[in-house]
């Protein structure tokens, strides 16, 4: 206890910052089938990235990630923030096909051995008219267009917006 | 009076076809008679056994209780609901029947010299059921025979192993197959996969999962002397092996010195590690050096059920 005011006086002489994300929880859940889907923080702010990974998926079905609006049970998840788009970090959704259709090549990135998939992904605030601080909103897998109505393959992990 | 006469003639080549007493599946759709060279039939079946798939086929009339083996692989069609299969049971079947071809044992048949028809049977999943074999005749026009290419023959293997319509070879789930196909005619093939539990690319097939099946195609377009044919060969999956990346793990380590073993298997499951000998110590991920000697490190990972076996291996390390 005596300690206490040296440490302060140390971090506002040092700049020295506690982690912002100190508090951050990552949350993994499991499908129906075993597989597990991990994001590094479910407490998130407008715009920043979290990891999401995805392990043991079944490599035979495209999956979509993105930022979804969590909808009323037995429904598709939407509406999802971002789109396709291969620039790397920090985008608001993926397409995850290790056998996607011809016009796919090149869009899709294919799974890792073991079902596997990591990525950055930049969490909006906003999901077009949406607000998530308003409305319940999830990091969330599901089925490719080539199986749009099969509900079997969603998942979702919900986020909260500070 | 002359164009009905006509129309009568064209119905009757329509007509339903007799389907076998015992059998469950209807079949219906034509033309069945007076046939061009190459002609295309539409079927439709109703009564689909709900027990498994058909199997469609170019046969000789069987002339006794076997089945007919002086058969057309190039026409043969799988209809189920399984992926890979030719057509859903529901669908519009288009059959490719020849006047003449050769059997898988080298033999000619020519239709217009013998009788040749439509075979139906159960598929693969129920090999041994008749109850739903059935034969329905077919009748082609004599003459044109010279408008007849015999259809291109390909020979196909993956990783060395050759393929067979028949006999489906064993892949593992991410075991890479080198496929190697060539064509009598020496036309430029083409591939694709029809099961989306394998990817071809570059000539290589991967297994997406460690059950079920695939069907890998290859098509000849032919030559002028040799007919295009596309051949559908159907791969049986298995669950694969799961590794580790030897690379990454240190062979030598001098008294004293740690190092960290990667953690995660070529699959992605967390590795446990081990030591059985007395010139190391492992804890979590870390080795530590004790003494001069060969450090035996054991590393095992978890298996994924009908996916791939865990890891079990030996690494060994020689400290210095």
């Amino acid at each position: 206890m005596r300690n206490l005011p040296k440490v302060l006086i140390l971090s506002l002489l040092f700049g020295i910052v506690l982690p912002s994300d100190s508090q951050a929880t990552s949350k993994t859940i499991t499908g129906t089938t075993g597989q597990n889907l991990t994001i590094s923080s479910t407490s998130v702010t407008n715009n920043s990235v979290i990891t999401v990974t995805g392990k043991r998926f079944d490599e035979s079905v495209g999956l979509y990630l993105a930022i979804c609006v969590i909808p009323k049970k037995g429904l598709a998840p939407t509406p999802c923030g971002g789109g396709v788009n291969k620039a790397g970090i920090g985008e608001g959704s993926f397409w995850i096909s290790s056998n996607p259709p011809p016009y796919g090549v090149g869009l899709a990135d294919p799974f890792k051995p073991g079902g596997r998939f990591t990525y950055k992904i930049r969490v909006p605030r906003k999901i077009g008219d949406f607000d998530c601080k308003k409305v319940k909103c999830a990091v969330t897998v599901r089925a490719d267009h080539l199986r749009s109505t099969d509900r079997s393959f969603d998942l979702s992990v919900p986020i909260t917006f500070k | 009076m002359k164009k009905l006469i006509v129309v009568f003639a064209v119905l009757a080549g329509l007509l339903v076809a007799p389907t076998a007493a015992h059998a469950q599946a209807k079949v219906v759709g034509g033309p069945l008679n007076n046939l061009a060279a190459s002609p295309t039939i539409h079927l439709m079946i109703s009564d689909f056994p709900t027990k498994g798939g058909l199997y469609i086929l170019q046969c000789t009339a069987p002339t006794g209780p076997s089945r007919p083996t002086a058969c057309n692989d190039v026409a043969q069609l799988w209809i189920s609901t399984q992926p890979g299969a030719n057509f859903a049971p529901s669908a519009d079947i288009v059959f490719k029947p020849t006047a003449t071809y050769k059997t898988r044992a080298g033999e000619e048949i020519d239709c217009r010299k013998v009788s040749c028809g439509i075979y139906l049977r159960y598929d693969h999943t129920n090999g041994t059921d008749f109850s739903e074999d059935n034969f329905i005749a077919l009748s082609f026009k004599s003459g044109d025979l010279a408008q007849v290419k015999p259809a291109d023959e390909i020979m196909a293997s993956i990783g060395g192993v050759a393929l067979s319509q028949s006999k489906p070879i064993t892949l593992a789930y991410r075991a890479p197959g080198l496929l190697i196909a060539s064509a009598k005619s020496g036309a430029a093939l083409t591939y694709k996969s029809f099961a989306p539990a394998c990817t071809l690319e570059n000539n290589i097939v991967i297994a997406l999962k460690g059950k079920g099946a695939c069907d890998i195609a290859v098509t000849s377009p032919g030559n002028e002397s040799f007919g295009p044919i596309t051949i559908h060969y159907p791969i049986y999956l298995k669950p694969g092996n799961d590794g580790i990346l030897h690379k990454a793990y240190p062979t030598t380590l001098k008294v004293g010195k740690s190092a960290s073993l990667k953690s995660d298997s070529l699959f992605g499951e967390k590795l446990k590690f081990k030591s059985s000998s007395k010139a190391c110590s492992v804890t979590g991920n870390k080795v530590k050096a004790l003494k001069k000697g060969s450090c035996s490190i054991s590393i095992s990972g978890a298996s994924v059920l009908d996916l791939f076996v865990g890891v079990k291996t030996t690494h060994k390390i020689t400290i210095q």
